[in-house]
């Protein structure tokens, strides 16, 4: 057990007179660098993301005090001002790659700047796509899952916006899983991220085939589901994925269930309800105890 | 002895000898995938209730009893009797909610609900129900209040607050009902039954006085002075100054999932905040606009070293 789940539980059973105090002393609890460090990260992400997200909501408004050409003049100048201080600073360090995530948003600014100025006809995926295709390179050239996670919901977006098949979205985030895996499997947050989305969008492939017979999804999510629990479990244990997949299966055989029983017998109203409670309760709670029991190992 | 214990022995935190070990509890995705499947069950448990009570009094007497035997289930060894017991007592609550007459009269039923929910939790040690029952207890009391749901940012921020910094010796649990809660309170608001709320800065001003009282709390004045900065200026977006508040409380506690929930509600917010009705979108870009410049000042005049 961490320090920090040994300190929580003695405190839960009322041996511990000063939590803070104690997480202080077991180094669980920040000390003044690790605050420097946290707020000065805090500060710069979320002022980052605001401006960029201000900026963009400026030019959503469509103000007709300010004419086209300075409109253009400011997105390019933000964009140019970004770039320039990502390559004067190098991109090391946290505000240049800041600039970059910025200059990122102002890339999609300035192409939805076009698409209101010149009313070109273009449909929205397009500036999604070409937004999220542009901004590869700094991905490539900032090295941190930051942007790269920003070209995956692009991406996602573009799909939505298409709209696509659902199909689409599970290759997708499939494959963005997949590379991040093969290509940066240190730091899981990005990993575990396209993982979720692999999920909920493998989960949607399962409920569009036991809801409407004709869609062929059943094989790849057979396919997807076992792999999946198979490679968390033997290969690179993640419990949080692991968590994900079994999510997905509850849902479907749930989904499963209902429709069998319902289509089967719709006069045992009552009874059919209480079978499913009681199927999903029974597949959580063996979920929960092979997650905890795979923790221990 | 457990060098952990001996180390808060030295610094006099703790008194004797350790207790009997136990196994650490289910780590957030699974405490997640449990109150997930909870929910779904509860949903289908209502149905029964719903088809089995058809009239009002008989499923508030049956769903309180489901309630209380669901209590009993969750003090339960066994997995699967706490999972059905979870289920149950929400699927109870539904009953009661339904039986108190929710359709006639919403606002006073929510209201009365909101209030019966304090006492379950109370009876319980189990953190998902604690939190269950925190949130859900904190959202009806939004729901009831309608126009005026912005006034229950008070009580969310208040509660996380006094459960992570005032009292830290209250389960945490407790807490991370309340924060859910408060970021769920301003969707709520905006995707509700009332989308003009009648106290629109209310939700603001009040989740800054919590992030001011969090920044008194770890930094003393100086931080304070910092945070009343922000907070002024985050009045008209209560859900960018939620976020904040939960993300200091969430790393200064040593508690990751609230800081996660800090990170996500922000994102979240940001997303729909673009559609809020309350102020045009030339207001709310100058309020983004302002915070993210006042922020990066901050960090540029607080931290010259992160600079070089």
């Amino acid at each position: 057990m961490s320090p920090r789940a040994q300190i929580l539980q003695w405190a839960e059973q009322g041996h511990v007179h000063d939590i803070s105090q104690a997480l202080q002393l077991a180094q669980v609890a920040p000390n003044r660098e690790k605050w420097q460090a946290f707020l000065s990260r805090l500060m710069l992400a979320t002022g980052t993301l605001l401006l960029g997200a201000g900026i963009i909501f400026f030019f959503a408004y469509n103000w007709k005090v300010l004419p086209p050409f300075a409109r253009f003049a400011i997105v390019e100048i933000l964009l140019i001002a970004a770039f320039a201080f990502a390559w004067i600073k190098g991109i090391e360090t946290a505000a240049s790659r800041a600039a970059l995530f910025f200059a990122a948003l102002m890339t999609g600014a300035l192409f939805a700047l076009i698409g209101q100025t010149y009313q070109m006809g273009a449909d929205p995926w397009q500036l999604f796509a070409l937004w999220a295709a542009l901004i590869v390179p700094w991905a490539f050239a900032a090295q941190k899952p930051d942007l790269w996670l920003l070209t995956l919901v692009l991406s996602n977006v573009a799909l939505a916006a298409y709209p696509a098949d659902l199909a689409c979205y599970a290759l997708l985030n499939l494959a963005a899983q997949a590379l991040w895996e093969w290509f940066a499997p240190q730091n899981r947050l990005a990993p575990r991220l396209a993982g979720a989305a692999t999920a909920l969008a493998f989960s949607a492939l399962a409920l569009a085939q036991i809801f409407d017979r004709a869609q062929p999804f059943a094989v790849a999510y057979l396919l997807w589901l076992p792999a999946t629990l198979v490679i968390f479990t033997r290969f690179r244990r993640d419990l949080f994925l692991i968590a994900a997949a079994l999510l997905s299966a509850i849902v479907a055989i749930t989904c499963l269930c209902a429709r069998a029983l319902f289509r089967a017998s719709s006069s045992d109203f009552i009874f059919n309800s209480f079978l499913i409670a009681v199927i999903v309760v029974a597949l959580s709670a063996a979920s929960a105890k092979w997650l905890q029991h795979l923790a221990k190992e | 002895m457990n060098p952990l214990w001996q180390q808060l022995v030295e610094a006099d935190l703790v008194i004797g000898d350790p207790p009997p070990p136990e196994p650490a509890g289910p780590a957030w995705y699974v405490h997640a995938l449990l109150s997930f499947a909870a929910w779904v069950a509860a949903l289908f448990l209502t149905i029964v209730l719903v088809a089995f009570f058809r009239f009002e009094g008989a499923l508030a007497i049956g769903g309180t009893l489901a309630c209380a035997a669901g209590l009993a289930l969750l003090r339960s060894p066994s997995p699967f009797l706490t999972q059905l017991g979870l289920a149950a007592s929400i699927a109870g609550q539904a009953g009661l909610l339904f039986g108190l007459g929710v359709f006639r009269d919403f606002n006073r039923t929510a209201a009365v609900m909101a209030a019966i929910l304090i006492l379950p939790s109370l009876l319980t040690t189990n953190p998902i129900y604690r939190a269950w029952c925190t949130g859900a207890s904190i959202l009806l009391l939004a729901a009831a209040l309608e126009q005026w749901s912005p006034l229950t940012i008070a009580i969310a921020a208040a509660l996380v607050t006094f459960v992570f910094l005032v009292q830290p010796q209250i389960p945490r649990a407790y807490g991370y009902g309340a924060a859910i809660a408060l970021v769920a309170i301003d969707l709520l608001t905006h995707f509700g039954r009332n989308p003009h709320p009648q106290a629109p800065y209310a939700g603001g001003l009040l989740a800054g006085l919590a992030l001011v009282y969090t920044a008194h709390h770890f930094f003393g004045l100086q931080g304070s002075v910092y945070a009343a900065l922000i907070s002024l200026i985050l009045i008209p977006a209560p859900g960018v100054a939620a976020a904040l508040l939960i993300l200091l409380i969430g790393f200064g506690c040593a508690a990751p999932t609230l800081t996660g929930l800090g990170i996500a509600a922000g994102l979240a917010y940001l997303s729909h905040f673009y559609y809020s009705l309350s102020f045009t979108l030339l207001n709310k870009s100058l309020v983004l606009m302002a915070t993210g410049l006042t922020l990066l000042a901050l960090r540029w005049f607080l931290f010259p070293k992160e600079n070089a």
